[in-house]
């Protein structure tokens, strides 16, 4: 199943479960929303990260007064930049799903307010990069699988009571092999999965 | 000859014995109560004057904001009557004064408070409030007549807003030296502004008096009325055998000997007064209407008896509102004065029934020291309740109130709540003194001294030493009264049972308060719903829902933006609701129509009710003094419970440390916090039983928002469905 009959298919659950709400935590009963989050690594004017954003489309639901959880999945296509005459910008494309879990702070009712996540991805990417290696131009094409976790922090807030605003950063680490972490790619996806900010909107559901 | 007063005051009083039902406001709301506080703000910024400076005109502006929603507060309030007997007179002795001026009659508008205190005040809305209190003390039509002509001159001097002004500018001019000295300077000189204004009153009042036909020395009499107003309105002496009968004799010593005399002589001295001494107001109305001829002047234009009897009423209407602010010992003492005039009305006596069983209630609880009266401190025959209300001690007071209440019984086996009065006297006589029932006896206390006994010498035996201290202690306990104040009861198989249900009671207490544990949690560090209560509620009635909207650093209000946010929390609960299937009844003072009169004086009861029940907290229960009303409202309205809700939200300071950090590690947090504003809200709930006033669900959360849409929405949602959640 692709991710547009994903979204299609929560859409449409949206407005089924458009009825009187019952009596359980969340925005007015609702629980689950489903939002899109714009990632962009910290101090974002600075090269490369200018260009390397990650899309992120989020379903969580809340399980208690305070918490939640979600299912998430990520894609990007990072680029480095190189100065270096002999080889061309290296690509990184992929995406990755992962799992979250989110509380809140005591003052809060889920989903409004102050949030704490712990955050489990596995990040699938494929690396190419194209270089001189004396003879000729060589493309180099690699697969990454990468466990990641990451710890973050953010800010939720409801308008119109259906449309669900969050902001927020998170600081996370990658499991790599030994071989694994000097490689370009890897510089390049710790760099902008180590330290991001995020910016999100979103709609309830149910 | 007694008999022959009594019958005729029976036939032409308005109110029958044990029936006499409190005053209630009828027919329409007036326009005062149900325009909105923003929108006669609004009006009343066409009176600013143009031509003033700027500095005026922003003093003008304030006064007109701050004292219409002042003045609102109080007409919503509860306390204001409107379209009663009382306040119908009232208005038709300002008709009389204003005869000759239409223009003038149309802009006031007259209203009498249901408050004890004897005072009158215009407001500069045209709005002229007279507390029960006075009327009470008034002796006749004409003193009224002279006080609303100051209130009335008042109003037409424009003398609030003046004031207002003035004190502006008083403060304005005093800002330099040393703070206190300052202060001082500065009330001083208020003081005296607000002293001239009332001599201007007394002038202008005498003028628009002397215009009617009302007699002159209606004047002297009401400046006496002002100088004794904190006394009760009859000087009766007061002896211990009101509470005494054949089985319940006090110790002579109980009767206080000699009273405090009412002292005759005003006090000169208004150095600290915003009025003039009365002596000095004296001879300025005396030499005002020296020249004057008193012939054909009357002291009751409308009707002597119309007054005589609406007196009565509001001596009768001073009884609740003495209960209502613990002033146990004035209601007993108002009530004994009336009995002097009505001695079988069961009403008077229920209400001293009611007033002993609060005194009772708080002196239990150990928290009477802030309603407690020192009779050497009162002038007149009241110190000599007070001084034998002192002397019981706790579990003598106890045994009377219990007996005294008892004894009503059967005149009120109708009443469910008074039956459960005297279950829960009996029930704290059993709680704190049930180790002392053993010493009441059956039978009458003897009256007559027991036969000498003669003191054994040093050389008798022990077992006759023995022997006369036993002698001894059973003639001691013997002589003090109070065990024989059940004396005929102990032989009644219901009192018996009573009793018999109280220590069971007690035993059953005992256990419980051993698992118990309130949840209300009264540590500031918590402050925040744990969502844990579910009451099961189908239908509550919501009353004054509160809203607060403070400026930043929580300091002064904003009126009108927090009036609109209130009406918009009236939709927001109501709104929630009606997600949830919950019915919720709105009682809002704010937003009655002028037709809901019913609901307005309901509101009225549920208020002071509520604000009962918040007072007792958590170490006292005790049942209140207007719950049967209660019980029938609750019972109209078919709700088992009441809500009480509201907001208080402000703005505070942006932390800049705070955004550094998010600047330099989260451009866009901080591009989120730059467009929002930072504050704080508290958002509360209590939901008390309508029967007991026991608290059935109490939150308190503090959130670190201001009051946005979503989170006060999501609040209000969690509040109704706790309350609508079944467990």
């Amino acid at each position: 199943m692709n991710l547009k009959k994903i979204i299609l298919f929560l859409i449409v659950l949206t407005f089924a479960f458009n009825g009187k709400s019952q009596n359980v935590p969340g925005y007015l009963g609702k629980r689950a929303f489903l939002d899109y989050n714009f990632t962009s690594p910290f101090l974002t004017f600075l090269p490369p990260s200018y260009t390397n954003f990650i899309h992120n489309f989020q379903f969580n639901y809340v399980i208690r007064r305070r918490s939640q959880i979600g299912l998430n999945y990520d894609f990007f296509s990072l680029k480095e930049t190189n100065d270096d005459d002999f080889s061309f910008d290296g690509k990184l494309k992929g995406s990755s799903i992962g799992i979250n879990f989110d509380w809140y702070n005591r003052r809060a009712i889920a989903p409004i307010g102050r949030y704490f996540r712990l955050e489990a991805k596995y990040l699938f990417g494929n690396y190419t990069h194209t270089f001189w290696n004396g003879t000729n131009f060589e493309t180099e094409e690699r697969k990454y699988t990468v466990p990641t976790f990451a710890f973050g922090l953010g800010t939720r807030r409801v308008f119109f009571d259906r449309m669900v605003y969050n902001v927020g950063g998170s600081v996370g680490y990658a499991i790599l092999n030994a071989d694994e972490k000097s490689s370009n790619a890897l510089d390049l996806m710790r760099f902008t999965y180590f330290w991001r900010m995020h910016m999100g909107i979103g709609i309830l559901l149910f | 000859m007694k008999l022959f007063i009594l019958w005729t005051l029976l036939f032409i009083s308005p109110f029958a014995f044990s029936q006499y039902e409190p005053i209630q406001s009828s027919g329409d709301i007036p326009k005062d109560l149900t325009t909105p506080s923003y929108i006669k703000y609004q009006q009343e910024l066409e009176n600013v004057d143009r031509s003033a400076k700027r500095r005026t005109r922003k003093n003008q502006k304030e006064f007109f904001l701050e004292s219409n929603y002042a003045i609102d507060d109080l007409l919503k309030s509860g306390y204001v009557l409107f379209n009663d007997p009382v306040t119908n007179y009232v208005n038709e002795i300002a008709a009389i004064l204003l005869k000759d001026d239409p223009q003038l009659k149309k802009e006031l508008r007259f209203y009498v408070v249901r408050s004890a205190s004897v005072n009158a005040f215009a407001t500069g809305q045209g709005i002229v409030l007279v507390n029960m209190g006075l009327i009470a003390q008034l002796k006749n039509e004409a003193q009224l007549a002279f006080i609303l002509a100051h209130e009335i001159s008042h109003y037409k001097e424009e003398h609030a807003l003046e004031f207002f002004l003035t004190s502006k500018e008083i403060d304005r001019k005093n800002k330099r030296g040393f703070l206190r000295r300052r202060d001082f300077n500065t009330t001083l000189a208020k003081n005296q502004f607000s002293k001239e204004q009332e001599s201007e009153a007394d002038e202008l009042g005498l003028e628009l008096f002397l215009k009617s036909n009302y007699n002159l020395r209606a004047v002297d009499g009401a400046f006496n009325v002002l100088q004794y107003s904190y006394l009760p309105f009859a000087d009766v002496p007061f002896n211990k055998s009101f509470f005494e009968d054949d089985y319940l004799i006090f110790a002579p010593d109980y009767q206080l000997d000699s009273i405090n005399a009412i002292s005759q002589k005003a006090n000169d001295d208004d150095t600290e007064s915003t009025h003039p001494s009365l002596p000095k107001r004296r001879i300025a109305a005396a030499n005002i209407i020296k020249n004057q001829s008193n012939e054909g002047r009357k002291d009751f234009i409308i009707s002597e008896s119309t007054f005589k009897t609406l007196q009565k009423k509001a001596r009768y209407e001073l009884l609740e509102y003495h209960l209502r602010n613990y002033e146990f010992y004035d209601a007993i003492y108002n009530s004994y004065l009336l009995q002097q005039d009505f001695p079988e009305d069961l009403y008077l006596k229920k209400i001293v029934a009611k007033a002993l069983y609060g005194m009772t209630k708080f002196i239990n609880a150990r928290q009477f020291s802030e309603y407690e009266y020192d009779e050497k401190d009162l002038e007149g025959e009241f110190g000599s309740l007070v001084y034998f209300l002192n002397k019981l001690k706790r579990y003598e007071l106890n045994a009377l109130t219990l007996r005294y209440a008892y004894l009503l019984k059967n005149d009120f086996s109708d009443d469910v709540v008074f039956q459960n009065m005297i279950k829960d006297i009996c029930q704290d006589f059993i709680n704190i003194h049930g180790g002392t029932l053993k010493r009441f006896k059956e039978g009458r206390p003897s009256k007559s001294p027991p036969s000498p006994l003669t003191k054994p010498a040093e050389d008798a035996s022990e077992e006759e030493k023995k022997k006369y201290e036993e002698i001894m202690e059973k003639r001691k306990e013997n002589s003090r009264f109070v065990y024989f104040a059940f004396g005929d009861l102990l032989a009644q198989q219901d009192f018996n049972n009573l009793l018999t249900q109280c220590k069971n009671e007690k035993k059953k207490l005992k256990k419980s308060e051993e698992s118990e544990s309130s949840f209300l949690n009264a540590n500031p560090s918590s402050y925040y719903s744990k969502g844990k209560f579910a009451l099961g509620e189908q239908k509550i009635l919501s009353l004054n829902p509160y809203y607060l909207k403070l400026k930043k650093g929580f300091e002064a209000p904003y009126l009108i933006q927090t009036e609109k946010s209130q009406n918009n929390f009236n939709n927001t609960i109501t709104k929630n609701a009606d997600r949830l299937n919950l019915k919720v009844i709105m009682l809002d003072a704010k937003d009655f129509s002028k037709k809901e009169v019913e609901a307005y004086n309901d509101l009225r009861d549920i208020q002071e009710w509520f604000g009962h029940q918040m007072e007792m907290g958590e170490d006292m229960e005790m049942i209140a003094f207007n719950q049967e009303r209660i019980n029938a409202i609750a019972k109209k309205y078919n709700v088992d419970s009441f809500l009480w809700a509201g907001v208080v939200s402000g703005k505070v300071p942006k932390s800049v440390v705070e955004s550094f950090w998010k600047l330099l590690f989260n451009q866009l947090s901080w591009l989120y916090d730059l467009g929002s504003p930072k504050g704080e809200s508290i958002i509360f709930s209590i939901v008390l039983d309508s029967k007991s006033g026991q608290p059935r669900m109490a939150t308190f959360d503090l959130v670190e928002y201001i009051d946005h849409k979503d989170v006060i929405n999501q609040r209000v949602y969690d509040i109704l469905g706790q309350i609508k959640k079944r467990k």
